[in-house]
């Protein structure tokens, strides 16, 4: 941590190759937060390159307050929720990008090889989550993000969100059963989902 | 305990985020529960399915932002020397107004305000080529009514001999806006964010001079400046009461 803070200062002084290494480290948790919010590989990797830039043009207003990739973190969630602001603004424009989110979906999932019955039951479940997530509120979309693809504790995500942690306690448990509800509500079937977490056989390490 | 007040422990659970007594009350209420523990099954299988969504950043993520800041470093340098230009300008025009108002017989105790404006114009980069005999002349002269003033945070500088604007660590000078941002919220009936820098978003929007040397940069949607304001950690200023145009101000205080 000490590594980075040199580095943090290096580029608050303005040194690109010390900033360079910040994007290296930040650039997968950042990008998944994107993704997630937006729910579209196209608009991820945009918004992912805004926050960055964001963070280069503001870094001197980082006081070392909070951990950096609290700092971090907020500014990306709020590129996102801007562009998703925006969105609501225009909706033509969010609806050409909802078809494009399907069939990104869609290709980032395809594979020309036959798959066996369980990966196309698994592939459809976790197409079914990431639709499902992009229907849940964008505060459920954010916490459910920090915390379960982020890994983050509950203080560092009640520093991010300007929440007290007894509140991301309760938001995380609504997000969650309001998630699960969507699933429901689109025909999922939360048996087989549950029972194929317990085989874990296809599913990542948590 | 209920289902619902087992909702919260059940996400605590997950997250490993539970005290010993919240997992012990959980734990004796799943095992006389069945719906709950199948509520658990699926909270499981649902953030195992969200995290397999996790992927690899695209590959030239990384190269397209290092690109991006280095364009715009090039370019900021650029627009530097033209800003300095301009802030001779805007800085000229202060120093002849600033003279009037002295010679107009203010006392030491009213200059204070003044020298505050004074403020808005310093300027960190200007070209020595850009000396003139006025400008020499009424450098001395505001430099007596600087004197006279509060000038703890003041630092002189360069050949202008104004009183400094913030310097880059710290945020705009509170004691400064005092006078002005508020006064302009309201007369505009918009939000006026104060800043120490060009910001980028600043750059193509229509600016104007105001009377006590500032630059006041008009943005293009009443959100623009909170938007900012929150991007950059900026001072905001809104007015007692919004005007009906959708726009907002950007006022600066160069380095």
């Amino acid at each position: 941590m000490t590594e980075e803070k040199d580095f943090i200062r290096q580029a608050q002084a303005g040194d690109q190759e010390a900033f360079s290494w910040l994007v290296t480290t930040y650039e997968k948790p950042v990008y998944n937060l994107c993704l997630r919010m937006t729910g579209n590989p196209e608009d991820a990797r945009d918004l992912a390159q805004e926050a960055f830039l964001k963070a280069w043009r503001g870094l001197r207003f980082y006081k070392f307050e909070a951990a950096f990739s609290t700092w971090l973190y907020r500014l990306t969630s709020n590129v996102c929720i801007d562009f998703l602001r925006q969105q609501k603004r225009h909706p033509t424009v969010s609806l050409t990008v909802e078809d494009d989110q399907e069939s990104a979906v869609e290709l980032e999932l395809a594979d020309p090889a036959p798959l066996p019955e369980e990966q196309v039951l698994y592939d459809e479940q976790r197409r079914a989550v990431a639709a499902a997530m992009e229907r849940l509120e964008e505060d459920f979309r954010l916490i459910l993000t920090l915390r379960v693809v982020e890994n983050l504790p509950y203080e560092e995500i009640a520093s991010i969100m300007d929440l007290k942690v007894g509140t991301v306690k309760s938001r995380l448990a609504r997000a969650r059963n309001k998630l699960k509800r969507i699933l429901l509500q689109s025909g999922n079937n939360l048996e087989f989902l549950s029972s194929n977490s317990k085989e874990g056989g296809m599913r990542h390490d948590l | 305990m209920t289902c619902e007040e087992a909702l919260v422990l059940l996400s605590g659970h997950l997250d490993h985020e539970n005290t010993a007594e919240e997992e012990a009350q959980l734990q004796q209420h799943l095992a006389a529960c069945p719906a709950c523990r199948q509520l658990l099954a699926a909270f499981e299988a649902v953030d195992a399915d969200l995290l397999s969504l996790e992927e690899e950043p695209p590959a030239d993520l990384h190269a397209n932002v290092m690109q991006a800041i280095r364009q715009e470093t090039a370019g900021r340098k650029r627009r530097r020397s033209m800003w300095a230009g301009l802030a001779v300008a805007a800085a000229l025009t202060v120093v002849i107004g600033a003279t009037a108002l002295r010679s107009a017989g203010q006392g030491s105790a009213a200059s204070a305000p003044q020298t505050a404006m004074l403020r808005t114009a310093a300027a960190e980069e200007v070209p020595a080529s850009a000396e003139t005999t006025l400008e020499k002349e009424t450098v001395l002269e505001e430099e007596r009514i600087l004197e006279d003033s509060d000038l703890d945070r003041a630092v002189v500088g360069g050949p202008m001999l104004f009183a400094a604007a913030p310097s880059e660590e710290a945020a705009p000078d509170s004691e400064w806006m005092d006078c002005d941002p508020q006064e302009l919220a309201n007369q505009r009936g918009a939000d006026v964010l104060v800043t120490g820098e060009l910001l980028p978003e600043m750059e193509l929007c229509p600016c104007e001079t105001l009377e006590n040397g500032a630059l006041l940069y008009q943005l293009d949607t009443s959100s623009a400046a909170v938007e900012l304001s929150r991007l950059y950690g900026a001072e905001l200023y809104q007015p007692a009461q919004y005007g009906t145009e959708d726009l907002s101000y950007a006022l600066l205080l160069p380095q």
